[in-house]
């Protein structure tokens, strides 16, 4: 990885290519959590991979470049995310399509509410968690790419595993209700 | 990692599994490679361009 990545560093277009074809599900798939919209992902990480492209000159190879790639995709993104807020709250207000009263449907609504719910957490908790539970990274490594110290890592965590909790077990009780009342 | 973490973890892969950029965003972010890094290397030239003008300058008033 290293030397793909000093050969982009002379402007390689092959090692920049390598560096895309490496990485580019990663930034996606962490895009896509954090904005929920395709064409959000797509925007997100072209800005991501421009950015990384313009800069990696600058980039201090003793570093970790994956924590350097996640700083720049959760940026990119939470600069996304300021600008589209509204079409995202219109969104979130949107009925489920999947309603009905078996098993199978009530855990999807489950994992929908769970959805719904990490997005309705503050950006800076919500990124912690998809670092965390989807890109695996160990609470060194999110202090690394958020910059933050790892004591506000692990409170940003808490923070953000107790909000979840109490808002899914609100939810949850009001779903229980409506589908016992539907039967 | 606790029942609700594993959760959370699995939703998280439910909901991003499968998913991948289109094969047209690379040619859109490869097309606009060269214009990113001529601004870079603006970048870094510009600096050095005003300390080699400022020594010859120097050059001058010290020689005058």
């Amino acid at each position: 990885m290293k030397d793909t990545i000093r050969r982009c560093k002379q402007s390689e277009m092959q090692a920049m290519s390598e560096l895309y074809e490496k990485y580019k599900s990663q930034v996606y798939r962490t895009a896509y959590l954090l904005t929920r919209s395709e064409s959000s992902a797509e925007d997100v990480t072209q800005d991501t991979f421009i950015r990384v492209f313009a800069k990696i000159a600058t980039f201090d190879e003793t570093k970790s470049f994956e924590a350097w790639l996640y700083r720049v995709t959760i940026n990119v993104a939470k600069n996304h995310f300021r600008k589209n807020k509204l079409i995202q709250l219109i969104d979130f207000a949107a009925p489920s399509q999947e309603a009905g009263p078996s098993l199978q449907v009530l855990q999807k609504e489950q994992d929908r509410l769970l959805w719904k719910q990490i997005h309705s957490l503050p950006y800076k908790l919500q990124s912690v968690i998809i670092l965390k539970y989807m890109n695996e990274c160990s609470q060194e490594e999110i202090a690394e790419i958020l910059n933050i110290p790892i004591g506000t890592v692990k409170s940003r965590i808490n923070s953000g595993l107790k909000k979840l909790k109490s808002k899914l077990e609100t939810e949850e009780a009001k779903m229980l209700k409506e589908v016992i009342c539907y039967d | 990692m606790t029942e609700f973490e594993k959760n959370i973890q699995q939703v998280l892969t439910n909901f991003s599994a499968g998913k991948e950029p289109s094969y047209a965003l690379k040619e859109y972010i490869f097309q606009q490679i060269p214009s990113t890094q001529q601004h870079v290397s603006i970048g870094l030239r510009l600096p050095v361009a005003i300390a080699v003008l400022l020594s010859i300058m120097s050059v001058h008033l010290v020689a005058s």
